[in-house]
């Protein structure tokens, strides 16, 4: 959650950017331009650049490419999510799959932008996610909730993830129900309406959500290393 | 006459000097075991079988009879066909009259005369032995017993004259009244012990065998039975309650059940050692012994005294045999069974040896070897019946690794054929996927091809002649990327979920929709699972919608679109409804124009159906979705 909500008021949004595609990356860099509420920090056009990045002083909201010349972004999401901890992170993606988004999602990031957006959609969808708003696809919300399943009813489901579940944060109510109404087609302002919640409540829900998606990766991917012997008990 | 009577005295004096010359017994002297009489009887052979009791009082004939020598407990002469006389003197010097008992304690003696005189004076003769009937007897007694009233200051002389088809053998006793009954009570009660535990064994038998239906059990129960009957026929059983009155048949009974008793044994051998399989060779001569055995039985009964010699050769083989079976079977063979066998059959000889050494006196007769008999055919019967439980075991945990060895064929082969199984499942799979690969590869292939593939070679030709300009080239190519994104989404399963899919296109769609200043109202129920919504019916259902939202977009200058979802009984409907200028249906359709019977075509495909409402105050689009889908 960050700190600040309402930004534009105060200091201008930092921007970080990982992206080979010069197109993109200009059509980023001249949107930001346009933006007088956001900055530019850094931009770097490979992984291994992205990683030394993040060295450097932490950005507000950082955007990266997943498909970079010398390896997967979710490294670059990964280490950011771990080194700048109050950085929103938000991939770019051609078409916002549900493969993509959900692995970017369970690496820390908590936004993707679709590489067609109109350069007012990218300033905005920037924004959005900095004051605490994530998209959300139908698909992706409904696989969430498939992963979300309690042990019981994820019959099919080997035991040791059973176990696994029960260490998991599970979803409250109302998020299994924001869940729900996403995978009906409602909106967020929709569904805000339609549970007698504001549209930001709604949004934090959301953004509640993919926090547990990624920490319940985390302790998964851990219980995984401990049971094949990769970590100490 | 005169000359008679002279002659008769002239014998009686020589018979009181001849008797004087004897031992004679003092009764006065009861024993609580009885007195051994070998040692006091004056013996003669009569091989001719022609004396009479006149003859052997004569002077002439009674000096020819031998003292016995030795305290004995019997007289043996083994198997003979004469007759043997017997004198015995006793002396009462007492005051009172005193009883007594003789007793000839070989029940299966044929015959048994007893001369003695009465106190009245005079002789009194008693015809017995087992070739009478048992009502000759004075006293009902397995054995021989005659009883005796000695005057006070007497002497007696009594004569007994034996004939027997079994052995010669005399174990007489004299006992006094009291003492001899309370011997033959311990007597019966032993011999009682011993046929009741032959009965419960071979009852038991018979039930194992009516139970199980395994023929050892019958031959056990035969051989324990005939052994049980042998035993009565020897010990005078037989006699006193089972044939009384027979006078051959008791005379050879003891030879032919004898007989029986070793046929059954051999009988049971076969088949506890199962001989005919372990050593067929050996159960040639067995079976040689048991025709042997039985045409001795017959001819026991016929010429009993012709084959009485080589009978008992004949048992000393079967027992040898036997014996030698039973070890080979044990050692050789490794069959705990046959150990068991062995040492059953050792106990039964055992037994009959110490009774054959008691009988020719080598060893002394107490309660062990006179029994020895019975004991030693208890112990038999019992490690028998030890070795039948014992086969009965084998038998069992034969059964039982049988039944193991065939479950463990049977999982195993159940294990073969579930690896069969799941090897053609495999394959199965295997084709089927290569199936689903090619139809999804077909399926983009044909929607590419209709879709983004002619919308862009359109592009481009009218960009070639250069009638398109930025603005409407990157409107062409919004559409194919909207396209691709919906053929992606396509791609992931729905499972059955309208809504979801539904969704999917909103999610993509409804910013362009709203970009244009459309407003969307989602007015959708939940509806239904629709069961054949796979990822190309699915991508037929967007493309559909897809178009209605493009037509709405691009003609219906609409300011406002709902989507609905509703259910019947048949279908689930999905309506589009825009606030729009409307159209000619009937005319567009008749024009042919590209969209609507596009739209039309995919509905047909997946079984479904779409048609149009129009009016200038709008028009709807809707679409019936079947749960069981029309023929396509």
């Amino acid at each position: 959650m960050p700190s600040n909500p309402s930004p534009s008021e105060h200091s201008p949004i930092r921007v970080a950017l990982v992206e080979d595609d010069v197109n993109f990356q200009n059509a980023v860099i001249s949107a930001i331009g346009t933006a007088p509420d956001m900055e530019l920090i850094a931009a770097a056009s490979t992984r291994l650049q992205g990683l030394q990045m993040l060295d450097g002083k932490p950005a507000d909201v950082l955007l990266v490419d997943l498909g970079l010349p010398d390896g997967s972004g979710i490294d670059v999401v990964r280490t950011a999510h771990a080194r700048w901890p109050a950085c929103n992170i938000m991939v770019s993606t051609a078409f916002g799959d549900e493969a993509h988004v959900m692995q970017s999602l369970e690496a820390g990031a908590t936004g993707y932008l679709l590489k067609d957006s109109a350069p007012e959609r990218l300033v905005l969808e920037i924004r959005s996610l900095h004051g605490g708003g994530s998209p959300i696809s139908p698909l992706i919300a409904r696989q969430i909730l498939m992963r979300f399943r309690p042990p019981d009813q994820a019959a099919a489901g080997p035991v040791e993830r059973a176990g696994v579940k029960s260490q998991c944060a599970p979803l409250s109510a109302r998020e299994r129900e924001v869940l729900e109404f996403i995978t009906k087609g409602f909106a967020s302002n929709e569904i805000a309406s339609l549970m007698s919640v504001s549209h930001h409540t709604v949004l934090t829900y959301v953004r509640r959500i993919y926090t547990k998606l990624e920490v319940n990766s985390r302790t998964e991917a851990i219980y995984e290393a401990r049971s094949q012997g990769l970590l100490a008990q | 006459m005169r000359r008679a009577c002279l002659f008769l005295g002239g014998l009686l004096l020589l018979v009181a000097h001849a008797v004087a010359a004897a031992k004679v017994l003092d009764v006065g002297r009861p024993d609580p075991n009885g007195i051994s009489l070998t040692e006091y009887f004056a013996v003669l052979e009569d091989p001719g079988l022609a004396l009479t009791i006149a003859d052997v009082r004569s002077p002439e004939v009674a000096s020819r009879f031998v003292q016995a020598s030795g305290p004995a407990t019997a007289l043996s002469y083994g198997f003979t066909r004469s007759a043997y006389w017997l004198r015995l003197s006793l002396r009462n010097a007492s005051d009172v009259p005193v009883e007594r008992i003789l007793e000839v304690g070989y029940p299966i003696l044929s015959n048994i005369q007893f001369h003695w005189p009465m106190a009245t004076g005079g002789d009194r003769l008693l015809a017995t032995g087992v070739a009478t009937p048992f009502s000759t007897r004075p006293y009902p007694s397995r054995s021989f017993v005659l009883p005796l009233t000695l005057p006070a200051q007497s002497e007696q002389v009594v004569y007994l004259r034996l004939q027997s088809i079994s052995a010669m053998l005399i174990p007489a006793r004299l006992w006094e009244p009291h003492a001899f009954h309370a011997h033959e009570r311990n007597d019966y009660a032993a011999q009682g012990w011993y046929f009741g535990m032959a009965a419960a064994l071979i009852l038991f038998n018979v039930l194992l065998f009516v139970g199980l239906r395994d023929a050892v059990y019958l031959l056990y129960s035969g051989f324990a039975l005939l052994t049980a009957l042998t035993i009565s026929a020897s010990n005078g059983w037989g006699k006193e309650f089972l044939w009384p009155q027979t006078t051959a048949w008791s005379d050879v009974a003891i030879s032919v059940l004898g007989s029986l008793t070793l046929t059954a044994l051999l009988l049971f051998m076969r088949r506890l050692l199962n001989t005919p399989e372990v050593v067929p060779r050996v159960d040639r001569l067995i079976k040689v012994f048991v025709g042997m055995q039985l045409a001795f039985a017959i001819a026991a009964a016929a010429w009993p005294h012709a084959v009485a010699v080589p009978g008992t050769w004949l048992i000393l083989a079967t027992a040898v045999l036997i014996l030698a079976v039973g070890l080979f079977c044990a050692i050789r063979m490794r069959q705990h069974l046959a150990m068991f066998f062995v040492a059953a059959f050792s106990m039964w000889l055992l037994g009959v040896i110490v009774a054959g050494l008691k009988t020719v006196t080598v060893l002394p007769a107490n309660a062990l070897t006179m029994n020895g008999y019975q004991l030693g055919s208890a112990a038999e019967m019992l490690l028998l019946a030890f070795a039948v439980a014992y086969r009965f075991d084998l038998i069992r945990r034969q059964a039982t690794e049988d039944v193991q060895r065939a479950n463990a064929g049977l999982a195993q082969r159940l294990q073969a054929r579930e690896a069969e199984l799941t090897a053609s499942h495999q394959r199965l799979r295997e084709v089927e996927h290569r199936q689903t690969l090619s139809q999804e590869r077909q399926r983009l292939m044909q929607d590419m091809h209709d879709g983004m593939g002619s919308a862009l070679t359109t592009a481009l030709r009218v960009v070639e002649h250069g009638r398109m300009d930025g603005a409407e080239v990157a409107q062409v190519l919004k559409g194919c990327i909207d396209d691709l994104r919906l053929a992606i989404d396509s791609m992931e399963p729905v499972e059955s979920d309208l809504l979801l899919l539904l969704a999917t296109l909103r999610f993509r769609l409804g910013p362009r929709l709203e970009s244009t200043g459309i407003a969307l109202r989602w007015e959708v129920q939940d509806v239904p699972l629709l069961e054949w919504l796979d990822p190309r019916n699915s991508l037929h259902i967007l493309r559909i919608l897809q178009e209605g939202f493009t037509n709405i977009i691009k003609y219906a200058n609409a300011t406002e679109v709902r989507v609905a979802t509703a259910a019947d009984p048949d279908a689930v409907t999905v309506t589009i409804t825009d606030n729009g200028s409307g159209f000619d249906v009937d005319g567009a359709l008749m024009k042919g124009g590209k969209g609507l019977s596009n739209q039309k075509r995919r509905a047909q495909a997946i079984g479904a159906e779409v048609r149009w409402e129009s009016t200038r105050a709008g028009t709807r689009l809707i679409l019936r979705l079947p749960f069981v889908r029309l023929a396509t």
